[in-house]
């Protein structure tokens, strides 16, 4: 049984034709109109029974009225547990006037037209609310486009009324029956909406369930639904109700106030002048509604209030990355405190912020900054009712005074006194380098650790932020723009937390979106600006770049020899990756490539590099052999200090999108090969500062000779790849742990190379040299058929395949090239011919 | 159809009544309750009886530890008679607002005594 099955809805008024009801409002307008014309008469009437008569008619009336236009009754606790419990409950009572109206007409609509659809002239007649057609916007729906598309279903549906097959209904008790639904509905969404009566929006959301059969192709086309103008119509009204207030917070707090030192309440403290020179007194600025907004972040706030809130050792360090919100919970503590929402030891108390730039400033020396450091903590402990946040509580470590305490040991001094609660904040890399260096300063504070908000806690701030930023850049901002603008900054852009990088973008973006003169911020625009600044193409692929996607093999190829499996590996990886089809986990793809050496394992990921990537130099690649020691490793991903950061992780995190190729895998410390098991399984590690790194737009390609000789063996029995490549990985075995290995999407056999190959090979690398020649110097290389076999005999070794050909290249055809370029023997416009001449490859100008 | 307007008549009058003193008296007293709760935040009459045996200040001293009590005493005696009158004129108000419709009820029923 539905919940709303218990609510009844009075429908003797809808079952009257449209003339009948015209009459009964008709005559209804008239009778009260006539009782406050009378009421009137009375009132300046002879009598005081007249007057009084006019006076109570007045009163009636215009409480009549108020509730006729708000509603007879309001949706209460006592209604929701009604509702909740089931009991029948009378929903003509909690409609708006304009809710009413709207069901009216809508009904005289569907009548004139003879059809049974009465939502359908509802949503038509709703379009035009603005709160309704703010939220479709904010849904990213263009409210005349859906209209258009519903004039069309209404013309279909105009003179279709006949007898309900099922239910034998005529077309009167449809449309009725379609009215009851439709309130009963209404009723829950108002409900959902946390309103006191069913608003217009609640119907419009309303009409959307009851008519989601009929209208199925019309709401999955724009991708409508109930649960999403919902929700789109409280984040208007959100983002309206406290964006407002956050508006004026903002336009009264750019002007700084200096408060006067204040004596609390219960007069148990002391005036405290100096120490209001030097800070900010957060409470009184709480008291004026100047700060103290919070989202998120409640367990850290929880934290902090009961360590505070302990007899002894209450102090607090708060750390996190900048701009994670540790001054934010600071301030929704100074709020609460100013609301008396807190424990009764914070109980009219001063939250005051030490400022230590002013503390410092002017001072010729650290005595003097002890000196008045000293006077402050008098001032503090004799006034009793303070409580000390210190932001960047680190800088007190920087006041130093070189033979004497400093001020850091006062401070300590006082913590340990537990007299007063000190709050202090930093960051994680600086409070290893310098805060957890003194044990007994570490021993005194406890430590909370900031948590980044989550994307949910991130869209609400968003949306609260939202009304303001609308006003500002005259953008109505869709709610699937606000929800992409999280997750891209979540995804990519990770230099700053949450949500900071969120709404960071979210400026960019709507400062490009006026730019071009856009009314409504959509994902697209959104999609943009990250896709420009991190140089990952997040959307879908499509125009230049899909043709290119499909015909990566042959691009490849046009640089690269042979070894097809490889490339068929990596193009199809990238098609994945592109179509979005990638897995949700991990980097786009993860290869080992093995085989012997100079067959083209680093040759393919630089041709891949070049072709997809930009270039080359977008290529991440690691020498792994140089990582075999201890050392090495904390130089690859990063101090355990965090003082100095790794180079791998470091590369990454400067290049999100990039090739990643680490040479000689098999060489490395085996506790770095072990880094890389959560990196392919969940495409992200953390760091030495706890940070997240983030692999998942990465394809890493390891190679290895490992097991050359084996797969040299097993192709010159005339094996295929794939027929011993379940062999292979069991031989790789002795060189990589066995989890490894399945973690990889393919371990690629690369094959010798044979002549063919070679001379191919030398035809490419002379092709590039005769373009560079061409480009640098306008002279044209010609190279004749038998030098290039003379050059991939010299080029081949057995043992180093290909990796001969560019030293022979460079002695026989480059040097002598570039002493004719210098000696001026060869010039601009000039032909030099390369040719063999018994064996020997000469240059000649032709 | 008749048979609507008039039930909406009667109804209309019912609510009047309804809503005049049973919603309206729950709103002006959830009001007044609030209006107190902050005018408390200032002037601290609730904290200051609570902390009745503090000194002021932090006024250790037995000097300090005699006239603590007694200004907070002052404080919390001239606070209570504020909150008192405040309540009274609340309590009068709402009182005006329950007989006004009775009062205009009554002038309007009993003939005025020639």
């Amino acid at each position: 049984m539905n919940q709303t099955d218990s609510l009844v809805l009075n429908s003797s008024y809808f079952r009257m034709p449209y003339v009948q009801r015209l009459a009964c409002r008709a005559l209804l307008a008239g009778v009260f109109g006539f009782a406050a014309a009378v009421s009137i008469v009375f009132v300046q009437g002879p009598s005081a029974q007249l007057r009084a008569a006019g006076l109570f008619l007045i009163l009636v009336l215009a409480d009549t009225g108020f509730h006729a236009v708000r509603g007879n009754r309001a949706i209460t606790s006592e209604t929701l547990r009604m509702f909740g419990s089931r009991r029948a409950i009378r929903v003509n009572d909690f409609f708006l006037l304009r809710s009413f109206r709207f069901l009216d007409a809508s009904l005289t609509d569907a009548e004139l037209a003879q059809s049974a659809h009465t939502c359908l002239f509802m949503f038509k007649r709703m379009l035009r609310e603005d709160e309704i057609r703010r939220g479709m916007m904010r849904l990213g729906i263009a409210p005349g486009e859906f209209s258009s598309d519903l004039d069309k279903k209404i013309q279909a549906a105009r003179g279709t009324c006949s007898i309900d097959a099922v239910k034998g209904l005529r077309c009167e008790d449809q449309r009725v029956a379609e009215i009851e639904a439709l309130a009963r509905a209404g009723f829950g969404e108002a409900v959902e909406l946390g309103e006191r009566s069913i608003s217009p929006s609640a119907l419009f959301a309303a009409c959307m369930a009851v008519e989601q059969k009929n209208l199925s192709d019309l709401f999955s086309k724009y991708h409508l639904n109930e649960a999403d103008f919902r929700n789109a119509v409280v984040f208007g009204r959100l983002s309206k109700g406290l964006g407002r207030k956050m508006r004026a917070k903002r336009g009264s707090a750019a002007g700084m106030v200096q408060a006067g030192s204040r004596v609390n309440r219960a007069w148990t403290s002391r005036p405290t002048s100096y120490l209001d020179t030097l800070s900010d007194d957060l409470t009184d600025k709480a008291h004026r509604n100047e700060i103290g907004f919070l989202v998120g972040h409640e367990e850290e706030y929880r934290a902090m209030l009961n360590i505070l809130s302990r007899p002894n050792r209450n102090n607090v360090i708060l750390v996190g990355d900048e701009d994670i919100g540790k001054s934010a919970i600071v301030e929704h503590l100074a709020h609460e405190i100013a609301r008396d929402n807190v424990p009764s030891k914070l109980f009219d108390k001063r939250l005051v912020a030490l400022d230590t730039t002013r503390l410092s400033a002017g001072a010729a020396s650290g005595s003097e900054i002890l000196k008045r450091f000293k006077q402050v903590t008098e001032e503090i402990i004799a006034a009793g009712n303070i409580v000390l946040y210190i932001p960047d509580i680190h800088t007190i470590e920087q006041l130093n005074n070189k033979g004497e305490i400093s001020v850091f040991e006062a401070l300590e001094a006082l913590a340990a006194a537990s007299q007063i609660p000190l709050i202090g904040d930093t960051t994680p890399r600086l409070y290893r380098q310098i805060i957890e260096l003194n044990q007994k300063f570490v021993s005194l504070f406890e430590t909370v650790k900031m948590r980044e908000l989550d994307q949910d806690e991130t869209v609400r701030l968003l949306v609260y932020e939202s009304y303001a930023l609308e006003n500002e850049w005259r953008i109505i901002i869709s709610y699937p723009a606000i929800r992409k603008t999280v997750e891209l900054a979540y995804q990519f852009l990770r230099q700053k937390p949450l949500p900071r990088a969120s709404l960071d973008l979210l400026q960019e973006t709507l400062a490009e979106a006026h730019s071009r003169g856009d009314s409504v911020l959509t994902p697209e625009a959104v999609v943009s600006v990250v896709a420009r600044k991190t140089n990952i193409p997040i959307a879908v692929a499509h125009g230049t770049e899909a043709k290119q996607l499909l015909d990566l093999e042959t691009k490849i190829h046009e640089r690269f020899i042979d070894q097809d499996e490889a490339v068929k590996a990596v193009a199809a990886a990238l098609r994945q990756y592109r179509a979005g089809l990638a897995r949700q986990k991990g980097p786009i793809a993860t290869f080992l490539f093995v085989g012997p050496t100079g067959v083209g394992k680093t040759e393919l990921s630089k041709a891949l590099a070049e072709l997809y990537f930009g270039s080359e130099a977008a290529m991440i690649r690691f020498d792994m052999s140089e990582y075999q020691d201890q050392k090495a490793v904390a130089q690859f991903i990063g101090s355990p200090d965090g003082a100095a950061g790794g180079a791998f992780v470091e590369a990454v995190k400067q290049k999100p999108f990039s090739l990643i190729l680490l040479d000689e895998f098999e060489k490395a410390n085996s506790q770095l090969i072990d880094i890389f098991l959560p990196i392919f399984d969940e495409g992200k590690i953390t760091d030495t500062l706890s940070r997240e790194i983030d692999f998942k737009n990465t394809i890493i390609i390891c190679t290895s000779n490992a097991n050359s000789q084996y797969i040299k063996e097993q192709i010159e029995q005339g094996k295929a790849v794939a027929d011993f490549s379940g062999d292979l990985k069991r031989a790789l075995v002795d060189y990589f742990k066995p989890e490894l290995l399945n973690r990889f999407d393919g371990i690629i056999a690369f094959r010798q190379l044979g002549k063919d190959e070679i001379g191919k090979i030398v035809a490419l690398n002379i092709r590039s040299l005769a373009k560079q020649v061409m480009d640098a110097h306008g002279i044209v290389l010609q190279v004749s058929d038998e030098a290039l076999v003379r050059i991939a005999e010299l080029g081949y070794d057995p043992v180093f395949g290909a990796r001969p050909l560019r030293g022979v290249i460079s002695t026989k055809i480059k040097d002598p090239l570039a002493r004719r370029i210098l000696d001026g023997s060869v010039r601009r416009n000039d032909t030099v011919r390369v040719a063999d001449e018994k064996g020997d490859i000469t240059l000649a100008k032709a | 159809m008749i048979r609507l307007i008039v039930s909406a008549i009667l109804q209309s009058v019912l609510n009047f009544f309804v809503r005049w003193y049973g919603t309206g008296s729950q709103f002006f007293w959830s009001r007044v309750f609030e209006w107190f709760a902050s005018l408390d935040r200032t002037f601290g009459v609730a904290i200051n009886a609570r902390l009745i045996m503090h000194p002021l200040y932090g006024d250790y001293s037995p000097v300090g530890r005699v006239i603590g009590p007694v200004f907070r005493l002052g404080r919390i005696a001239l606070g209570a008679a504020t909150y008192a009158l405040l309540f009274v004129f609340a309590g009068a108000a709402w009182l005006a607002w329950l007989a006004i419709p009775a009062l205009l009820l009554i002038t309007m029923l009993v003939p005025a005594r020639l």
